[in-house]
């Protein structure tokens, strides 16, 4: 499997439950032991033994379908810890960066607040203001609306939205067939573990080379998600 | 809801009270009754229950709980923090600390398999017998460190399990957001692991206040040995239902919090949503 991903571009994956799009993102922030290949940070080889994995995991931010925010910390809190214990930066530095985040995506309400008083779609995006904070160069986001209700979803997908406005480079493994055609630009089938096909989403969605493809595209129309 | 249903609703209520209330005083007034009447009674009131012996062996009790409570209330503090060292270092994965691990290991499977009892009378009698220099002769000391070295081995365990229990994807996402393996244990998984393990801890703080009274072994006058000694002096019982009864006082509300904090705990957690 390879891919290519540039500056400001977003990316998204799409494929079947297991074909690899979660192992890949996880691949690219060093959370999953790579046998073979390398991740290629910029032109640096960071997946070299050896190489310091903590310094790579600051320019790559990576949200999970489950959020993992930290239970037992305030919104703020988890968001200013690793700014402040891995960037040094100061208490009140870290709170302002933290704060202004928030107010950009609307939770400055909930700073003070607990995780489990939040709702889902205010812990994802608890959460990707806390990946954000870090200043990443690249965000991942790893099927960031699946575990939400409907209605929640939308929230989630005005965020990544203003982020790609705002010209961040993201690679986003969705089930939301509709969101990655309007926002990806460009689109990767992932099938048993390779990239089957990768082109401008207009392409794939409407003529896709792949039968993988056209059978995976068929299959999610007729279930309406699309 | 509208009044008359409500009003229903608290008769019904109410009569279950009166009926609950009832049934359990006549229980008690019954089985009460049914044991004071007994024709052993008598006999068993005046070797377990008597007030004059109770009176006298009072001053010596007291005596004795003081150091019950030196005891426990000093070892407990030093077996968390024993025990918190082992569970970390049997976590620690880099390779320099194999031996650190090791030992971790080897200290709590040999520290279990052996009885509290047995640590007790190793320690407090094989070690002073060594006359080493330097080391103090106190049975109290050495009965101390006996629970000490034992306890720490059982809650290693309690903090071990605490350690596993928190999802792994609390420590992707520390990980993820750059944090060393060491920053992730501190901030992220320690303090949760500590949280989730409160009542098991409580359970061995309990358990510990009991076994304080294997140190009487040694002849050190805690609580039990004051009400022993008064027993075979007096050849009466009352020294030792007393005792039991100080060590219920002290043990039952214990449980009745760590129960509390228990409930409250499932509480929480089936209420959070997308963090497990």
């Amino acid at each position: 499997m390879s891919l290519d991903v540039d500056d400001h571009e977003v990316v998204a994956l799409i494929g079947p439950s297991g074909c690899g799009k979660s192992t890949m993102l996880r691949c690219i922030d060093m959370l999953e032991p790579i046998d073979s290949g390398a991740v290629l940070l910029d032109g640096v080889d960071v997946s070299w033994p050896g190489f310091d994995t903590n310094q790579v995991r600051r320019s790559i931010g990576i949200v999970f379908q489950s959020f993992n925010l930290f239970p037992h910390m305030s919104v703020l809190q988890n968001i200013t810890l690793s700014p402040r214990k891995v960037l040094g930066r100061s208490k009140s530095d870290a709170e302002q960066q933290a704060m202004d985040l928030l107010d950009r995506f609307d939770l400055a309400g909930k700073a003070a607040d607990y995780p489990d008083s939040l709702s889902g779609g205010q812990q994802q995006r608890a959460a990707i203001v806390r990946a954000l904070a870090m200043d990443p160069s690249i965000m991942l986001f790893d099927e960031i609306t699946s575990a939400l209700d409907p209605e929640l979803v939308g929230e989630v997908l005005d965020v990544i939205r203003e982020l790609k406005d705002a010209g961040l480079t993201m690679v986003m493994a969705t089930h939301e067939m509709g969101f990655a055609r309007e926002i990806a630009t460009r689109v990767a089938f992932l099938a048993e573990g390779q990239v089957a096909e990768i082109a401008p989403p207009e392409q794939l969605f409407t003529q896709p080379q792949q039968p993988r493809t056209q059978q995976f595209l068929t299959r999610v129309t007729e279930a309406r998600r699309l | 809801m509208d009044p008359a249903r409500q009003a229903a609703v608290a008769h019904r209520r109410r009569r279950d009270l009166t009926i609950a209330s009832i049934s359990t005083v006549v229980f008690f007034i019954v089985v009460t009754l049914a044991i004071v009447r007994s024709p052993g009674w008598p006999a068993v009131q005046e070797s377990f229950f008597s007030s004059v012996d109770a009176a006298r062996v009072w001053p010596a009790l007291v005596k004795g709980f003081r150091i019950t409570l030196l005891l426990f209330l000093t070892a407990e503090p030093v077996i968390l923090v024993i025990a918190m060292l082992l569970a970390v270092l049997r976590g620690l994965k880099a390779p320099i600390f194999a031996p650190l691990r090791i030992v971790a290991i080897l200290y709590t499977d040999l520290i279990r398999g052996i009885p509290t009892i047995l640590l007790v009378i190793l320690f407090g009698f094989g070690i002073p017998a060594l006359n080493l220099q330097g080391l103090t002769d106190s049975e109290l000391f050495w009965g101390w460190a006996a629970l000490v070295v034992s306890y720490s081995a059982y809650v290693a365990e309690v903090f071990r399990a605490g350690l596993e229990s928190v999802h792994p994807s609390q420590v992707a996402a520390a990980r993820a957001l750059g944090l060393s393996h060491a920053q992730s244990l501190r901030y992220v998984v320690l303090p949760q692991a500590v949280r989730r393990v409160i009542p098991p801890l409580l359970n061995d703080f309990i358990s510990l206040q009991k076994d304080t009274a294997l140190v009487s072994l040694l002849g050190v006058v805690e609580l039990l040995n004051a009400a022993s000694i008064d027993q075979q002096l007096f050849f009466n019982n009352t020294s030792l239902v007393f005792a039991a009864a100080f060590f219920i006082a002290l043990t039952v509300p214990l449980a009745r919090y760590t129960d509390w904090i228990s409930a409250r705990q499932r509480a929480r957690q089936q209420g959070v949503g997308g963090t497990l």
